[in-house]
């Protein structure tokens, strides 16, 4: 196991849950290089869960191991200098902070990412044009799409290895929504590799090399995602086929 | 009269300044802030004692003394009620207070104490006023100070963190924020500048183990008429209860032992009428 290793993010019997409730049970997956594999599953399955086990915002047991390295015992903030972004629920933006001062704080705390941060803004500004104009404006002031990109963008400002989104669709009108994939996908085309936690199944499954299906904290499907769309539990389930 | 107020409100911004970053970043209600100024002020008074050290000159030293022993207090205490109840974290400072109060007696009895400075008679005609050295000083050094942190806060990768850990924690630390760092160095510096303000105060007025206390419930006062946590409108509430006060002492027949309760008034308008506070 080593940085040149084939998988980026594996994930072993991780369980997790809040104070008493177990939410996750033994939730075994992993994450290549380069890809973007997406987490399906109706509401309280337990995706966003798994997110927040995974970058330590709660405690998770059993394993997680980014690069080949565990780093299921560290904090939030030593597991984000890593290089692992964290599109939380909820965009969780600094409502009184500029856009601008947003992106300036992706890039202040991680290794090597400040040093880059003109180039990495440029690149952010293009794939976003919207917050190049909003620069100045104070984050809680914008609409729920303009919000949504900021708060992938300002992940992105650390230059992650890796990108944990979790629904980003949420809330968006349809337009904007198309807005957010296109972006995920271009960010995935420049080599960042990307998990991504959706409601919008068809969509999200349409865009992923790979998919699993988290049913009340248990994994119960993984596959291709244009085999887990032919799938007929997933048609049953989440597509009303 | 007016600018006596104005004069006044400066150390009112210094100390309230560091009540709101503790206040607005950490979340903690910290009811020991004066007593971190008590501590200031003696330890500019036994530097001028002792060592003839100018209480202005002392401050770097009188600053960095006051911060660690903030960071100690932080590490030890506050840290581990920071996802305690409110009443908890209350009743932890409240009696922090009283401790250091009472540490302050043993070591230097309840007696108060002066420092003469060479230039404390000194005043300045400016047009028709005469002003005192030390407080044109003191106002002179304490905006500066006030100014200095609102600088950092916005203009500072640290500042910047320490804003966003006061406005969402969890989106702070997803960015690789150390938000224990951040509260440590936000509490050594809240108590360092009252330190600061502290060490100012032994230029104008004695030295007792119980000034602390006014200058808490002061502080608290400026940050309810600021609105709780809103650290950039200290400075206009501080002048609000600077200028109130003069008013009062100028005004009001014997107007200068009710000058000392203008704050607790402004508290009850302020709550009454404007909650959110006037400067947000």
């Amino acid at each position: 196991m080593g940085p040149t290793d084939r998988v980026l993010l594996r994930v072993e019997r991780l369980r997790a849950g809040y104070g008493r409730v177990q939410v996750l049970w033994d939730v075994d997956l992993h994450v290549d290089r380069g890809e973007i594999v997406c987490l399906v599953g109706a509401n309280g399955a337990g995706k966003t869960t798994l997110l927040r086990a995974i970058t330590g915002v709660i405690p998770p047991r059993g394993a997680v191991a980014f690069e080949g390295s565990r780093i299921d015992a560290r904090g939030t903030a030593a597991i984000a200098r890593l290089g692992i972004a964290h599109v939380p629920e909820g965009r969780q933006l600094f409502p009184g902070m500029t856009v601008r001062e947003h992106l300036e704080l992706g890039a202040a705390f991680v290794p090597g990412a400040w040093d880059h941060r003109g180039e990495t803004l440029e690149r952010v500004y293009t794939l976003f044009p919207r917050l190049r104009e909003r620069e100045r404006q104070a984050a809680g002031t914008m609409s729920g799409g303009e919000q949504q990109m900021l708060a992938v963008a300002r992940s992105l400002m650390a230059r992650p290895k890796m990108l944990l989104v979790d629904e980003p669709s949420l809330g968006l009108a349809p337009v904007l929504v198309q807005a957010v994939f296109a972006a995920l996908r271009e960010i995935n085309r420049q080599g960042v590799t990307i998990l991504l936690v959706e409601q919008n199944v068809r969509q999200t499954l349409l865009m992923a090399q790979r998919g699993y299906v988290l049913e009340n904290g248990r994994i119960v499907l993984e596959g291709p995602g244009p085999a887990l769309l032919a799938n007929d539990h997933v048609k049953a389930a989440y597509l009303g086929l | 009269m007016l600018i006596f107020g104005v004069l006044r409100s400066g150390l009112y911004s210094l100390t309230s300044v560091g009540l709101a970053l503790s206040v607005g970043v950490i979340g903690i209600v910290n009811f020991a802030h004066g007593e971190f100024l008590m501590l200031g002020a003696f330890l500019g008074y036994w530097l001028f004692v002792s060592y003839g050290v100018d209480p202005l000159a002392a401050i770097p030293i009188g600053a960095a003394a006051i911060f660690l022993l903030g960071g100690a207090v932080y590490q030890l205490s506050i840290r581990r009620v920071l996802r305690a109840p409110e009443l908890n974290q209350m009743l932890l400072t409240f009696g922090l207070s009283i401790f250091l109060q009472n540490l302050a007696i043993i070591l230097w009895t309840g007696d108060p104490r002066v420092a003469t400075v060479s230039y404390k008679a000194e005043a300045l005609a400016v047009g028709p006023f005469t002003l005192g050295v030390p407080q044109l000083v003191v106002f002179g050094l304490a905006m500066a100070l006030t100014i200095g942190l609102y600088a950092v806060l916005g203009g500072t990768r640290v500042g910047k963190a320490m804003r966003a850990v006061a406005q969402n924690r969890l989106g702070a630390s997803l960015l690789g924020i150390d938000v224990d760092r951040i509260y440590l160095l936000a509490f050594g510096l809240s108590t360092a500048l009252a330190g600061i303000a502290g060490m100012m105060i032994t230029l104008q007025l004695s030295v007792s183990p119980f000034i602390g206390l006014l200058y808490t419930l002061k502080a608290f006062a400026i940050m309810v008429i600021a609105g709780l946590g809103n650290i950039n409108g200290v400075i206009y509430a501080s002048l609000v209860l600077g200028l109130s006060e003069a008013f009062v002492e100028f005004y009001v027949p014997q107007g200068g032992g009710w000058a000392e309760g203008v704050f607790f008034f402004l508290i009850l308008v302020v709550l009454l009428v404007r909650p959110r506070g006037l400067f947000r």
